[in-house]
């Protein structure tokens, strides 16, 4: 491990791309996974956790794995089984989990590592927010622990599950509310970066052809994973890897592009509900939108772009190293 | 055959600037003018259509609309963009003819069931007058061939990160139009945020020093201490560059989407929900403009005001 390395909770919903996440950091010698969350969303809180804790094992990585929430804070759950099969990571045959889910849960998991940590960890939140907005809530205390959020989810302009809104913010929009007003220092891949984070169908082939055990199963949870953009959003000329890109910031800052904004949730909208509404701190411009809020009301570094190419060869390096 | 249509406006500079291209160009006849509360109050924009009516040389039926949205306060922020007088503080000569006698409604009705079928509605304020006609007329909707309209944002907002004034002024109006089944071609700030004007292009069109640019220019001097202040490279040509639209379709590229407009949201009241990814299944109901050529419609801009003696 790196003198450097950024303790960090993954809080996530697997899902393919949060299997990537998690393939990512666990790669990344800047980063140090000291604990996995499981959340609802692409699939039931049963299904994310198990996903999770199998991706862990295959990785051979026994950091505790911790059941989080089974639903959002104040709605039914909305789940993703369109995108992500009905295991929620259909595609590679993975082995069962050689290590039992965690005795904690995701809450308790997050506090006993917050609290037994001596440098500020880092959220990185891959799912809907319900976990994270408990424990900001319940545990203002531990703020101080908390360097940052990487988090997946929103979206300044448009969304995927709605017209306005992505689909992690959808999934708890008062939850994502609680966090984006947390005070706390957050990055923002939403959208606007994740859909140009893309691989292509040339780019899995590359990772297969890399032919190490992880790099097969990345590859073929991308072919899966590839389906449905095909048949949906055939615009894009691949999938976009949103996941990916909350851990691939922590990793190398310097391929994104990133604006300072104010941003909150729609919570009571007919047609925009789970929309985060961007609004830019001064002197900051982007996409036809002049800054109109003081720079000390801005509360997130919303990312708009990546360095694709460099993007992709992050994750080839990383495939490249594990097993 | 020139296109029939029904001016729908708030002037507004940029407003002014569209009813001098429309009443100059040779492939719109304009029928009228209707008004609407939205960048200024009711009686100051009714006021200012006739004086601006009359400037340009012309006679037409300019009628009076609502004075107000139908269940919100009204906006009054626009005076800070548009001056005191809504036309850039530039004092207007008295008008040569009165107000007509018809309302808005009533107006549009009259003339949707003269042109059936042909009557298009080039609305570039709130949409309450034709929320207020579709009500009132349950026919109108058929009669009608379209509605050219300035508002709304696939992308971002401008009175709000969510939303662009003239939806925003109006948002249950806005609903009503866009739920009413009539053909819709969306002007919103995706395209007229770049419908940028330079000030080497306004100092181009004082030069001709023909009344007309010049009244222009002048009322422009306001609006563009506005865009100075948040920024831009030029003015903001939103009503102008739809118009421009009504005349020559191919300065735009659509997309065809279905559009739903937000009422209630806390921080999305008045936002256009534009599906550009297609994800609610929803039959496109409005052709939303995203792509322009700009220097072409400076270029048209710039041919229609100076066309004027």
């Amino acid at each position: 491990m790196s003198p450097v390395s950024i303790p960090v909770i993954m809080d996530c919903d697997p899902g393919h791309d949060d299997a990537i996440a998690l393939v990512l950091a666990h790669a990344r010698p800047e980063i140090e996974i000291r604990g996995v969350c499981t959340t609802a969303g692409n699939q039931t809180i049963e299904k994310t956790t198990l996903n999770a804790r199998k991706i862990m094992s295959f990785l051979g990585n026994d950091v505790p794995v911790a059941r989080g929430c089974a639903k959002p804070l104040f709605r039914e759950l909305i789940t993703a089984a369109s995108v992500h099969g009905e295991s929620g990571l259909d595609g590679p045959a993975l082995p069962e989990p050689q290590w039992p889910e965690s005795n904690l849960s995701a809450y308790e998991l997050m506090v006993k590592v917050l609290e037994k940590s001596d440098r500020p960890v880092t959220m990185v939140p891959t799912g809907a927010l319900t976990n994270l907005a408990l424990l900001l809530l319940t545990r203002p205390d531990l703020k101080a622990k908390i360097g940052r959020i990487s988090l997946m989810g929103g979206a300044a302009v448009g969304g995927n599950w709605t017209p306005a809104a992505e689909f992690n913010i959808l999934v708890d929009p008062e939850a994502a509310q609680i966090v984006f007003s947390s005070g706390l220092p957050i990055t923002m891949s939403g959208l606007d970066v994740t859909h140009k984070a893309i691989v292509t169908a040339e780019d899995i082939e590359s990772f297969r052809s890399i032919g190490k055990r992880t790099a097969v199963m990345v590859a073929e949870l991308l072919d899966f994973f590839k389906k449905f953009h095909e048949e949906y959003f055939a615009g894009f000329g691949g999938s976009p890897l949103h996941d990916p890109c909350a851990v691939a910031w922590l990793a190398a800052p310097e391929i994104f592009i990133s604006r300072k904004a104010r941003v909150d949730v729609e919570c009571a909208g007919t047609y925009t509900t789970g929309s985060t509404v961007v609004s830019f701190a001064r002197g900051v411009s982007h996409g036809g939108a002049e800054g109109r809020i003081p720079p000390d009301e801005a509360n997130v570094d919303v990312l708009f772009d990546v360095d694709r190419e460099a993007f992709v060869a992050l994750l080839r390096n990383a495939l490249e190293v594990l097993d | 055959m020139k296109r029939k249509i029904i001016i729908d406006c708030d002037p507004g500079i940029d407003d002014a600037l569209a009813i001098f291209m429309a009443l100059a160009s040779k492939k719109l006849e304009v029928l009228g003018i209707t008004t609407v509360a939205g960048n200024v109050g009711i009686d100051t924009v009714t006021r200012n259509a006739l004086s601006l009516v009359s400037i340009a040389g012309f006679q037409i039926p300019v009628c009076r609309g609502a004075a107000g949205p139908f269940l919100i306060k009204r906006e009054t922020g626009g005076a800070r963009i548009h001056g005191e007088n809504g036309v850039g503080d530039v004092l207007l000569p008295q008008p040569s003819f009165d107000e007509d006698s018809r309302s808005a409604a009533d107006f549009i009705n009259e003339m949707a069931g003269k042109y059936e079928g042909e009557l298009e509605l080039v609305v570039i304020g709130p949409l309450t007058n034709i929320a207020a006609a579709l009500g009132r007329y349950p026919d109108l909707s058929k009669k009608i061939k379209g509605l050219i309209m300035m508002g709304g944002a696939a992308g971002f907002g401008n009175v709000t990160p969510a939303a662009e004034f003239n939806i925003y002024a109006d948002p249950h109006a806005a609903a009503a139009v866009f739920q009413a089944g009539i053909p819709i071609d969306m002007y919103g700030l995706d395209v007229t945020n770049r419908a940028l004007i330079t000030g080497d292009e306004i100092a181009a069109l004082r030069a001709t020093g023909k009344a007309i640019p010049v009244i222009c220019c002048d009322m422009m001097k306001t609006y563009a201490d506005f865009y100075e202040s948040v920024g831009f490279s030029g003015l903001a040509l939103h009503d102008p560059f739809a118009l421009a639209c009504a005349v020559d379709e191919t300065l735009v590229r659509f997309k065809s989407c279905h559009v739903d407009i937000e009422t209630q949201g806390t921080l999305t009241r008045g936002k256009t929900v534009v599906d550009i990814l297609g994800v609610t299944g929803k039959k496109p109901n409005v052709r939303v403009a995203l792509e322009l050529d700009r220097e072409r419609f400076i270029q048209l801009l710039s041919n229609l005001l100076c066309s004027y003696e």
